[in-house]
């Protein structure tokens, strides 16, 4: 009886999923995987070695640095004349 | 009655599978799994059922449209290679030659569909269907063994459990069952959740909650040792994607106490063995036949043909003067026990005994290469987390888990060979050459769009 209701059970889904298969065309459409743009950043979707790791890089310009002004560079402040604790 | 059901079941199959020549291999699935020709008494007993599918099978993967997308990777060579070399091992080496050719009869069939599978799965919904026929096919056993150990506790031993049919081959043997009752439920709940055919609603739920009941069920029912190991590797293995370990932890151990006082005490006893194993007999004669094996091997490094445990002699001492052999040796000291012909109950040391070290490392790249890929797959499509992709990364782990599974519980049973994890092992390399391509379309840049780019930044 058990065995009978197992078989019974076991079967008729088996006989589903045959007219699932063949009834059910969209089941069996499959949409295009989604493009990669390789132009940008692919990074996530390759395995990172750590030597491949982005390291910060030093930026080196041909521009000057900012001129030091009296305001912003403490160690270039003259005393004044006539003050106490100058 | 029930065989004309069969074949009028069995009829109807082959019909609508002419609509879908790929449903053939998972007929010849259905047949493998199932064995229709065991469950019936006449007609379907003498026609070779199965290898009308398998034909069926190969024609109609040859006139598949989609038959281009088939790869043929290292690890179909290498089950190639393990089939040139048992064929020859069986009919050249073999130390007992009547038994490895009856082996090699089985071994040959599950080896050929394994290289074949992939050939015909190149879709994620053939994969669906493929996976779902294995689940079904195991449940027909699974469920029935569930609702006998339910209402009665299963069987009074080890293998008494009488699962459709009373037979110790396939399926239908008790640790194997087990096993694989065990390792099905990562795919179960992978099909519950990404599965098309049949919706996630609450019948699904019901019913692949009552299936996952039934496996946990089986090593209950059958007393198999194994089948408990197989439960604990896969609580560590579900833990490992667990959301909140904390609670999966505590629901785990809340379970087993739980369940406890329901257990039979026949079962407890048996299972309480596993700790030591001296004074068991079936585990004491399995360490005698691995040392045997071991000293084998060392004088055939080519292994001695399918079966070759055969020719073994085994002597060993039961610990425990308590569980005596016979009643008069109860008390006396340790029992002498002297034994012969005993299989190996192991999958690694079968390789080994069988066909050597080289049949070994083919075995262990086909299996272990698989698991490697599998979390490699799921490794990169969980940080890729494209639209679409959702399922990918939670089936490499699905069967990643049920490989891992099989590799943990072949300790303890001699299923090398067997069809069901071959096959699941076929399915995972198409799954993989299915992923390749569609990573390969999906970077596919035509020559004169990347002309056209070049002399655009010129």
């Amino acid at each position: 009886m058990i065995d009978n209701l197992s078989i019974l059970l076991s079967h008729a889904l088996l006989l589903f999923l045959f007219y699932q298969v063949i009834y059910r065309d969209d089941l069996d459409e499959e949409a295009p995987p989604p493009k990669i743009n390789l132009d940008a950043d692919t990074s996530r979707y390759r395995p990172v070695r750590a030597a491949q790791k982005v390291k910060p890089v030093k930026v080196e310009t041909n521009d000057a640095p900012p001129p030091a002004t009296n305001r912003t560079n403490t160690a270039a402040k003259k005393p004044i004349r006539g003050r106490r604790d100058a | 009655m029930r065989d004309l059901i069969f074949v009028a079941f069995l009829g109807t199959l082959f019909l609508l599978a002419f609509r879908r020549p790929y449903l053939f291999a998972m007929i010849y699935l259905y047949i493998d799994i199932v064995a229709p020709q065991r469950l019936s008494y006449f007609l379907l007993n003498s026609i070779p059922i199965s290898l009308i599918a398998f034909g069926f099978a190969v024609i109609g993967a040859f006139i598949d449209d989609k038959k281009m997308d088939a790869r043929f990777t290292a690890r179909q060579g290498a089950m190639c290679a393990l089939f040139a070399y048992c064929a020859y091992m069986t009919y050249t080496g073999a130390v007992s030659p009547l038994a490895a050719l009856d082996k090699w009869a089985w071994v040959s069939k599950s080896l050929i569909f394994a290289i074949f599978l992939p050939f015909v799965l190149h879709k994620k919904f053939r994969f669906e269907v493929a996976i779902l026929t294995y689940v079904i096919c195991a449940s027909a056993l699974i469920v029935t063994g569930g609702i006998k150990t339910a209402a009665s506790g299963g069987g009074d031993g080890y293998g008494t459990l009488v699962i459709l049919i009373d037979d110790n081959s396939g399926l239908y043997e008790s640790s194997i069952i087990a096993l694989v009752a065990i390792a099905i439920i990562p795919l179960i709940l992978w099909l519950v959740k990404y599965g098309t055919v049949f919706k996630r609603d609450w019948k699904v739920n019901v019913y692949a909650g009552c299936l996952i009941f039934a496996c946990l069920l089986i090593p209950v029912g059958t007393q198999a040792r194994t089948g408990l190991v197989c439960i604990a590797v896969l609580a560590v293995l579900l833990l490992r994607f667990s959301k909140r370990r904390f609670v999966y932890l505590g629901v785990i151990a809340a379970l087993g106490v739980i369940s406890i006082p329901f257990l039979p005490a026949s079962f407890t006893d048996r299972m309480s063995t596993i700790t030591d194993p001296k004074a068991d007999q079936s585990a004491s004669t399995r360490l005698a036949v691995w040392a045997w094996t071991w000293e084998f091997v060392k004088q055939n490094p080519m292994g001695g043909g399918f079966d070759s445990f055969r020719i073994n002699k085994i002597s060993f001492e039961l610990a425990d003067s308590d569980k005596p052999v016979t009643l008069d040796e109860a008390g006396a000291g340790p029992v002498k026990v002297q034994d012969e012909a005993r299989a190996f109950h192991n999958s690694y040391f079968e390789m080994l005994g069988e066909h050597g070290f080289l049949g070994l490392f083919l075995w262990l790249f086909i299996f272990v290469g698989t698991i490697a890929r599998l979390e490699i797959i799921q490794r990169r499509y969980k940080r890729r987390n494209l639209e679409g992709e959702e399922w990918v990364a939670p089936l490499a782990n699905a069967l990643q888990n049920f490989l891992i599974i099989f590799m943990v519980g072949a300790n303890f049973v001699g299923i090398a060979f067997q069809p069901f994890p071959l096959g699941m092992a076929s399915i995972a390399i198409a799954f993989d050459t299915y992923l390749t391509r569609r990573e390969r379309e999906q970077t596919f840049r035509p020559i004169s769009s990347m002309m056209r780019r070049k002399t655009a930044s010129a």
